[in-house]
């Protein structure tokens, strides 16, 4: 299987890069919101990862900025801004959610983002999926400000990638 | 597929609510915390509902081939910020 190759950058603080750089970074499991499921979050461009950091309350004192080279299997990558396969992870989703009628059995999600981590946990489980990437809309307004979100007809985005597991990050450099 | 044991132990994992299926439906908590049901077009709403709305008003002050820029924040409508800023308040882009 074709193996593909990323560069993300992921945003924390000074605090944490000892450990994650040493031993790897931790999964937080506890949190429901992560839009792109559990996992390890970088963004593609080292700007935006720098721009988080920047302006994250855990990280805005000490900012810092980790290089993750990641290797992935071409079957084990869902990339959401493709559409045939957003379109197949919707369809999936669809199923579950029938499943579980169909079983006797309703959810009650306390909110979207919820839904979408919620969604993308039961995928990657299901398909060993150990990458993700999308782009979403940057609303963060010092961002806008800055940059000019829509200047010229372009708006700014950011594009996030979160992964499954640490053994897909062969190498991590403080940048 | 996972079968529905498993997709039961993902969301007990989550904490998530699951109850016994009555009405045909899922749900989801609306913003007073009533229960509506659940429809993937929501979640297609996700990224519009944080879409900038906001509304600022500027003014440009040149002096002594400097200026400064004022925002001044007159509303703010489901917007995620990093920092927050409160309605009436200004901030100062000085150059």
């Amino acid at each position: 299987m074709e193996k593909l190759k990323f560069v993300g950058f992921h945003a924390t603080s000074q605090a944490n890069v000892n450990n994650i750089i040493t031993r790897g970074f931790i999964i937080n499991k506890e949190r429901n919101n992560d839009w792109l499921g559990h996992g390890i979050y970088m963004f593609l461009y080292k700007i935006d990862a720098e721009s988080w950091a920047n302006e994250t309350y855990y990280c805005k004192n000490n900012p810092a900025i980790i290089k993750c080279s990641v290797e992935v299997e071409e079957d084990k990558y869902l990339d959401l801004d493709n559409s045939e396969e957003k379109n197949i992870y919707e369809s999936y989703y669809d199923e579950v959610l029938k499943l579980l009628l169909r079983n006797g059995k309703s959810i009650i999600f306390k909110n979207n983002y919820e839904a979408m981590c919620w969604g993308l946990n039961i995928y990657k489980k299901d398909k060993k999926i150990d990458l993700i990437k999308y782009t979403f809309t940057n609303n963060r307004t010092r961002n806008a400000m800055k940059y000019g979100n829509v200047k010229y007809g372009y708006k700014y985005n950011e594009i996030q990638m979160c992964a499954s597991r640490n053994e897909i990050i062969l190498k991590k450099e403080i940048c | 597929m996972l079968n529905i044991e498993e997709i039961l132990k993902i969301s007990d994992e989550m904490g998530i609510e699951i109850i016994d299926n009555t009405e045909d439906k899922h749900y989801i908590l609306d913003e007073h915390g009533e229960k509506v049901e659940f429809s993937m077009d929501m979640l297609m709403k996700t990224e519009e509902s944080t879409s900038s709305k906001i509304e600022l008003r500027v003014s440009t002050d040149y002096s002594d081939a400097k200026f400064s820029s004022s925002y001044n924040l007159v509303n703010c409508e489901n917007l995620y910020v990093s920092k927050s800023v409160s309605i009436n308040e200004s901030i100062i882009d000085a150059a």
